[in-house]
């Protein structure tokens, strides 16, 4: 009898001692592998053998966005347009297809049509705990209907880094495009294009479980030759409303004569 | 009254399901609960299996079912699907940032356009003292 009591008051004390951080089955004390994924199987070390998580993700976004600009010799003109963004993640692969419908109007001009369209590939690594990059490559397909030629796909490359350092995250992106449309050169009408560098740099933080802010000074060379940079400091926020849905919300004032006054974009996307 | 026969067989094995599903999830907690650690890592393996089966609604009540026996909080869980929604707002701001400066070029192309109709373009060349893309600055 004494020794039943002592095996029924061991069984609780046995299973309070034991305590599994990744919820893996291994005990922490003997896991090698502490932090495992909760959709990885592993072995009795606490270490992946295999990943029950599809490697196939996607997600859609639909954006409204808002610009207003004042431009030299032009009427105001606001625009509105409406993007939709389909985006494939295999792994650390991305493939990423967006376009967008907009409507041009000031006081005497009104505008509508299909903006150029994108489609590129992405790939993401992280070579050291908390930075991440990612590379890209693209190609801007100009289904935008314009006076001015724009009879080419342009081609795109970018590389951004987002660096975590004590809750703050430290990132910077570039940009290089390759203008491909032909100059018009005439008596009587000069137009020249030029390839353009872009460069952004910022910080951001998240306030919340759910909400991530940060802000940025950004650049880029007009697709203009001779044509002042266009420069922004802009505002950027991001809500997960669940583990599918996600909100976000950006805001850029224009520094420079060349860039729109201002600039707005609210997307909402569905992660599966 | 046949559509009504299948609606009802449909609705009762819906429920036998749901019932069996739940009673199998109660028997794998209680065995991984009572078995030794050699065994506890197959359990938990055979678990995690069930779950990927199971909807969005199902596995969480499931995952917290076992947090109690497993994890003090289960702070590991919420640690990586934290991690992973970071990582989304990260990647998202790159794609939102790039996106805009795009937009940006896009309203200069739309400004030539414009510029183009509105008469703008022509009267100026590089020879009068004009720089080309002279539709371009500000007011």
């Amino acid at each position: 009898m004494y020794r039943i009591l002592i095996l029924l008051l061991a069984i609780p004390i046995y299973l309070l001692a034991y305590n599994d951080f990744d919820m893996d089955g291994v005990d922490d004390k003997i896991d090698k592998c502490p932090n495992t994924p909760f959709s990885d199987l592993v072995d009795m070390d606490g270490c992946t053998i295999k990943s029950l998580e599809s490697p196939h993700h996607f997600d859609v976004v639909f954006g409204v966005n808002f610009s207003q600009t004042s431009y030299e010799t032009m009427e105001d003109t606001d625009t509105i347009s409406e993007s939709l963004q389909l985006d494939y993640y295999y792994k650390n692969f991305s493939i990423q297809a967006n376009s967008s419908y907009y409507n041009s109007q000031s006081v005497t001009y009104n505008n509508s049509g299909t903006n150029d369209s994108f489609l590129g590939a992405y790939y993401k690594l992280r070579p050291i705990t908390n930075l991440n990059i990612r590379l890209g490559a693209g190609l801007i397909i100009p289904t935008y209907e314009a006076d001015l030629n724009n009879n080419n796909t342009d081609y795109t490359s970018s590389l951004s880094l987002s660096y975590m350092f004590r809750g703050m995250n430290l990132f910077g992106g570039y940009n290089y495009t390759i203008i491909n449309d032909d100059d018009i050169n005439t008596e009587t009408t000069i137009v020249l294009y030029q390839n353009t560098n872009s460069y952004n740099a910022g910080i951001g933080f998240y306030p919340t479980t759910k909400l991530y802010l940060s802000g940025s000074f950004n650049s880029s060379d007009s697709i203009y030759k001779d044509i002042d940079t266009i420069t922004t400091a802009s505002f950027y926020a991001f809500y997960n409303i669940d583990s599918n849905w996600f909100a976000s919300l950006s805001y850029a004032y224009g520094l420079s004569d060349t860039a729109s006054d201002n600039y707005a974009s609210i997307r909402l996307g569905y992660y599966f | 009254m046949k559509t009504l026969r299948l609606i009802a067989t449909l609705m009762l094995f819906g429920s036998l399901t749901l019932g069996m599903a739940e009673a199998t999830i109660d028997e794998q907690i209680s065995a991984i609960q009572s078995a030794t650690p050699e065994e506890r890592v197959t359990l938990v393996n055979e678990f995690k299996e069930t779950l990927s089966a199971l909807s969005t609604e199902e596995r969480t009540e499931a995952i917290t079912q076992l947090r109690s026996t497993m994890s003090e909080d289960g702070e590991a869980l919420q640690t990586q699907t934290q991690t992973k929604m970071r990582i989304r707002s990260r990647e998202n701001q790159a794609e939102q940032t790039e996106d805009m400066q795009m937009s940006q070029q896009m309203q200069q192309k739309q400004a030539g356009t414009q510029a183009m109709q509105e008469g703008q373009i022509g009267a100026g060349t590089p020879l009068d003292g004009h720089t080309p893309n002279r539709f371009m600055g500000k007011k």
